[in-house]
């Protein structure tokens, strides 16, 4: 799934690793979602709309396959 | 900042016991291959290469991670099809052909195989997740 992980995260100012810590995952997972090869939990995709202060819909762009 | 440092303590401690434990499984297997005895030293061996394959693995295996979780998930599943695919060959060697392995050999195949596919397929996957 597409995301603009990586965009809001350099909006905000924080590295890969920080956010990491904030979400309470490794920093690969953050390298993963980046890369958008990893599709989230729902648990995490929340966690990630209440950090970049924005809706689920801002970071994820769902496509039909 | 204090998990990277200690995954990478982590990774030299792998790096380390591995290089160790596959030098000494090499020295006996190739001991035991020669005297054509069945090499004892493989599940040793195995247990070698699963501490090598560790240090790739460690940086992506984290408690509470859900990625890990994904990966381990994942790689158990292979494994469950593994074990049963060892095992019936296990059957047909034993069937077909003219080797007699004891239990304790039987084993020592079994825990070999697990010991390499287990990290080998949390490899494969966490370079695809």
């Amino acid at each position: 799934m597409k995301n603009n992980i990586k965009r809001l995260r350099v909006n905000y100012g924080l590295t890969q690793d920080e956010l990491a810590e904030q979400l309470a995952v490794s920093r690969q997972t953050i390298i993963s979602l980046e890369k958008e090869r990893y599709n989230p939990s729902i648990k995490l995709a929340f966690k990630l709309s209440r950090i970049f202060s924005c809706t689920i819909e801002d970071i994820f762009i769902y496509e039909e396959d | 900042m204090k998990k990277n440092r200690k995954t990478m303590e982590n990774q030299l401690l792998f790096l380390l016991t591995g290089l160790f434990v596959t030098g000494v499984a090499i020295y006996i297997t190739i001991n035991q291959l020669l005297n054509r005895q069945f090499p004892m030293g493989l599940a040793l061996m195995a247990l070698g290469v699963n501490q090598l394959l560790m240090v790739y693995l460690s940086p992506h295996l984290f408690p509470k991670d859900e990625r890990a979780k994904t990966i381990i998930g994942k790689s158990m599943v292979v494994n469950y099809f593994v074990i049963f695919g060892s095992i019936f060959l296990l059957f047909f060697v034993a069937g077909f052909s003219g080797i007699h392995w004891g239990a304790q050999q039987v084993l020592i195949f079994l825990a070999a195989i697990l010991l390499v596919t287990i990290p080998s397929t949390m490899v494969f996957y966490a370079r695809r997740i």
